[in-house]
């Protein structure tokens, strides 16, 4: 038996002291109800064995416990986790699968409960030249992660000078400070801090952690080169022959980038998104310290800024620093971003091949466009986050199952929802084939995707992939640099603290119709492109 | 940041990090071993039982992957030279759960099947990397200036090695590294000392009491040599270069730090930002089981790669000549000092890695601390005498991958 029978005696230990959640079962003998789903929670019960323990409690004889719960209706089903009721029912469930549906809709609810009150949170406010500010306090160790966002990437690039904004970014670590004697990068490091920057498509982002005790000075040096970039004669030419460096090593040597800068270009045509953040090589070879220079001063302004702070410091504090330094810098009225071409306007379905002599694995590949966070309807991009861990990640994933544990067709498949960004998002899939059979591979997961957009994903595929997202959200806000990362993007989008706090709360309220609809409408072959990576004879 | 060490009813030591501020614990643990104690032939044996014990099916059949993505668990395994390594992640309420789950992936009886779709895997993962100058430069550091030992062979594996493993052997090295004499555990998160103590036992309770390792030698790396080792068809070559260095445990090893230290920035000033031959230098300080390297590496484009060996050994020679001023040791020493001061920490996996890092090293909880102490008490006189012995440019031995413009030494 899976289900045990609790005496007043084990009530404390096997319920309240349980270490897994606990399906407590009020019934008694004479009760039909009970009988006929007792099969169901034996089933149940071995199922879930190790996840959940299911207990039978006899109300005839245990009544001071059926007084204390004050269980009068026959069954009565209550749900404890952590030694507290967590969900209760009356009446019996007629099959397995409501029982399933029951309960784990119930844990996953109260996982919600217990944990939105247990994560960090952000406070934030304006300073009076329209700066942006979040604090998010980490007393665990004096450290602080500071993040500053400008509300400019790769894709507010003009036309001909792609890379303008990668150069850019390179260039503000050779701002010179004169009070200091010595470039940013290096004085920074000699603080003891760590550095870092991100160029992204709609965001450019600059990361200094510290030990508490220097943010001040940190603060003073990134606004002194948000105020005016000092460069020495040369650097650009330094700095430009680094970035073609960079983009060899991370795309021309790598096959696989090499698919993604031709599948974007293919699905996004006239679009900024079109063209890989770091920009191309004839682009780069033209750009001059003018370019840099220009884009700067249109983009870098306290108003088309947001700051993150992240670590052992309070609101009030980062106020009063903030105050005294970027709050010192008057707003630039023309600092505009986000004029966009339209597009991708003809939507027909794409396809792209890649041969290239370093290709081991075939590798097969397809893009949709989607809502992003920024441009979703509520709801939209969580179903969309739901739905690409559904179908493509993790070890439970359908074209995995499919794929890899069923017709071993592959020995890998991945994916990704891009959502932080402010046009378009994608949701990608990218398959890593056994042998080169890209053809069935393909076919297989266009079947599979026409399974899930008519019918959609099953209740227990939908509580797992919740689960999994909400496990990792909790992870993630366990590290400073996650922290700083998933306020700062989502605020340079365009998104609101309460936004990003209720994603949570989102996803655990997405049903199995929501996933269905927005499989329907977006996971169209006409939003997407399709690549395949091969070899080649070298 | 305060850690305790935490013993088991059952006799099993960690290190805690108890840190509420998310409902969720990770923990990070290793048996001494790894690589190093590969059976002969059969190099990639532990990163092979490292890659499939998560795949193998639990009692009601359904893998172990799975199970635990139902409740968002992540959990991996990794392999060292000298030892096989693991994570597990979990929100607080399965924490209990996660520690059976454990349990079953390292005690499983081993399936033949899931052997062979993980060796498929491997092989081609290793042949991913043969055209990875990265690697490939790596691997044949280890295999020149390691010769003859057991660090020579690489921790994935060949096609060869690989394909010669047996479920057998996978087993019998289980039995022998797998044990609880030589596990070092550190966890950090939401869990009180008392449930950690019975998570431990959960976990790793039904392991045997004590490894048997086959002895490993200390062994020093081969001093001088210049190698080509791969002619890949790729713009850009890597270039790692390396020669001995000191143990953790070696009076000078903190001046040894700083020394590194210094020499790292002076590369990254020479090559990267004076003439931007390089996107990436690196030097660092490595210390084995069995030997211990100061250990760097450069990417840069063929037709440079010349002149970013020039411009290394110069520098070398430099610190050989003790080109090492007051200032230079001042900084150095307060960036390391600060590295120290908990910056790597506010990430509850990046804290715990580094304690394991520690505890394999074989130093106790508060070895960060003491560190710290130990290099702000490295003075110049420590400095001048450990960098003359330490940067003789005719100890570096150099591996290239790539299609390098290289003219022949002139010795």
């Amino acid at each position: 038996m899976t289900v045990a029978a609790v005496s007043e005696a084990t009530f404390a230990q096997e319920v309240l002291g349980s270490a897994s959640p606990v399906l407590a079962v009020f019934a008694a003998d004479r009760c039909r109800p009970y009988w006929d789903m007792a099969p169901a929670i034996e089933t149940v019960a071995r199922e879930q064995s190790g996840r959940l323990k299911i207990v039978k409690i006899d109300v005839d004889k245990l009544t001071g416990i059926k007084a204390d719960y004050g269980v009068r209706g026959l069954p009565t089903l209550i749900l404890f986790k952590g030694g507290r009721p967590a969900a209760r029912r009356v009446g019996a469930f007629m099959c397995k699968e409501s029982l399933e549906e029951w309960i784990n809709f119930e844990l996953i609810r109260s996982t919600l409960t217990t944990y939105s009150a247990e994560l960090p949170r952000a406070s934030g406010f304006r300073l009076a030249n329209g700066m942006e500010v979040a604090v998010i306090p980490d007393h665990r160790v004096p450290v602080v992660t500071h993040s500053l966002w400008y509300r400019v990437g790769a894709a507010d690039e003009p036309e001909g000078l792609s890379g303008v904004a990668c150069l850019l970014l390179h260039l503000m670590f050779k701002s010179r400070d004169d009070v200091a004697d010595g470039e940013f990068s290096k004085i920074v490091t000699d603080l003891g801090g760590r550095h870092n920057a991100a160029g992204y498509r709609d965001a450019t982002a600059y990361f200094e952690r510290i030990t508490s005790d220097q943010l001040r000075p940190v603060m003073e040096l990134e606004a002194a080169r948000m105020a005016g970039l000092r460069l020495a004669p040369g650097e650009v030419e330094r700095e430009r022959r680094t970035i073609i460096e960079q983009r060899r090593s991370a795309v021309d040597l790598n096959p696989v980038m090499r698919l993604r800068e031709k599948m974007d270009a293919a699905l996004y045509q006239d679009h900024p998104y079109a063209s890989l953040t770091i920009g191309k090589v004839d682009d780069i070879n033209r750009l001059s310290r003018k370019d840099a220079l220009r884009f700067y001063k249109r983009h870098y302004a306290p108003n088309n800024a947001v700051l993150v702070v992240c670590g052992d410091v309070t609101e009030e504090e980062v106020r009063v620093i903030a105050e005294s330094t970027y709050g010192k810098i008057p707003a630039n009225p023309d600092a505009r971003s986000r004029q966009r071409a339209q597009g991708p306007e003809v939507l027909t379905p794409r396809r792209v091949r890649h041969k290239d002599p370093r290709v081991v694995r075939t590798v097969f590949r397809r893009m949709y466009v989607v809502p992003s966070y920024v441009a979703g309807r509520p709801g939209e991009p969580e179903a969309l986050d739901l739905l690409a861990r559904i179908l493509c990640i993790g070890p439970s994933s359908r074209l995995r199952a499919r794929l890899v544990d069923t017709a071993s067709l592959a020995t890998a498949v991945g994916g990704e929802y891009r959502s932080e960004v402010v046009d378009f998002g994608t949701l990608a899939i990218t398959v890593v084939a056994r042998d080169r059979q890209l053809g069935v591979i393909e076919a297989a997961v266009d079947e599979v995707i026409e399974d899930i957009r008519s019918k959609g994903p099953t209740e227990t595929e939908l509580v797992r992939a919740k689960k999994a997202l909400l496990a990792d959200y909790v992870y993630a806000s366990g590290s400073q640099a996650k922290l700083a990362n998933r306020y700062g993007c989502a605020l340079a989008a365009g998104r609101s603290i309460a936004q990003i706090e209720a994603w949570p709360e989102n996803i655990a309220r997405t049903t199995v119709d929501d996933i269905v609809r927005i499989a329907a409408q977006y996971l169209e072959i006409d939003r997407s492109v399709t690549g395949w990576l091969q070899p080649s004879r070298s | 940041m305060s850690i305790e060490v935490v013993t088991s009813p059952g006799g099993i030591e960690a290190w805690l990090v108890e840190d509420r501020f998310v409902p969720a614990f990770t923990m990070h643990y290793a048996f001494a071993g790894g690589s190093a104690q590969d059976a002969e032939g059969k190099c990639g044996l532990a990163f092979l039982l490292g890659s499939i014990l998560s795949e193998g099916r639990a009692s009601d059949a359904v893998s172990f992957d799975s199970h635990a993505d139902a409740l968002g668990l992540r959990h991996k395994f990794y392999v060292q030279k000298d030892a096989f390594c693991g994570v597990i992640e979990t929100l607080s309420e399965d924490r209990f759960y996660a520690a059976s789950l454990l349990r079953g992936m390292l005690g499983q009886p081993l399936d033949p099947a899931v052997v062979e779709s993980g060796r498929q895997r491997l092989i081609d993962r290793v042949a991913m990397r043969l055209v990875d100058p990265r690697y490939v430069a790596s691997t044949c550091w280890d295999a020149a200036v390691f010769a003859g030992h057991p660090y020579a062979r690489p921790i994935a594996g060949t096609h060869e090695s690989l394909a010669a493993i047996d479920t057998g052997d996978l087993a019998a090295y289980r039995g022998r590294v797998l044990a609880r004499d030589t596990l070092k555990v550190v966890a950090v998160g939401a869990i009180a000392p008392s449930e950690l103590g019975s998570l431990l036992d959960e976990a790793f309770g039904a392991l045997p009491p004590t490894a048997s390792l086959t002895p490993i030698p200390d062994v020093a790396p081969a001093a001088g040599g210049e190698q080509v080792v791969a002619e890949l068809g790729v713009p850009q070559s890597v270039v790692v270069f390396g020669m001995g260095a000191v143990a953790p445990d070696h009076v000078d090893y903190a001046a040894a730090l700083v020394l590194n230290n210094i020499l790292g920035e002076r590369l990254l000033e020479e090559i990267r930002m004076k003439r931007g031959f390089a996107h990436e230098v690196r030097s660092s300080i490595l210390a084995w089981r069995h030997t211990s390297m100061l250990r760097g590496s450069v990417v840069a484009r063929n037709a440079m790669v010349d002149r970013v060996l020039d411009l290394t050994r110069h520098e070398f020679r430099r610190m050989a000549d003790g080109d090492v001023g007051a200032d230079d040791l001042d900084r150095a020493k307060r960036a390391l000092i600060a590295a120290r001061a908990q910056l790597n920490l506010g990430d509850n996996n990046r804290t715990a890695a580094r304690l394991l890092d520690g505890a394999l090293a074989g130093f106790g909880p508060a070895y960060l601390h003491a560190q710290r102490v130990r290099i702000g008490a490295v003075s110049d006189y420590d400095a001048r005498r450990v960098v003359r012995r330490l940067f003789d440019p005719q100890n570096l031995s150099v591996s290239i991958a790539g299609a390098p413009v290289v003219q022949a030494e002139a010795s």
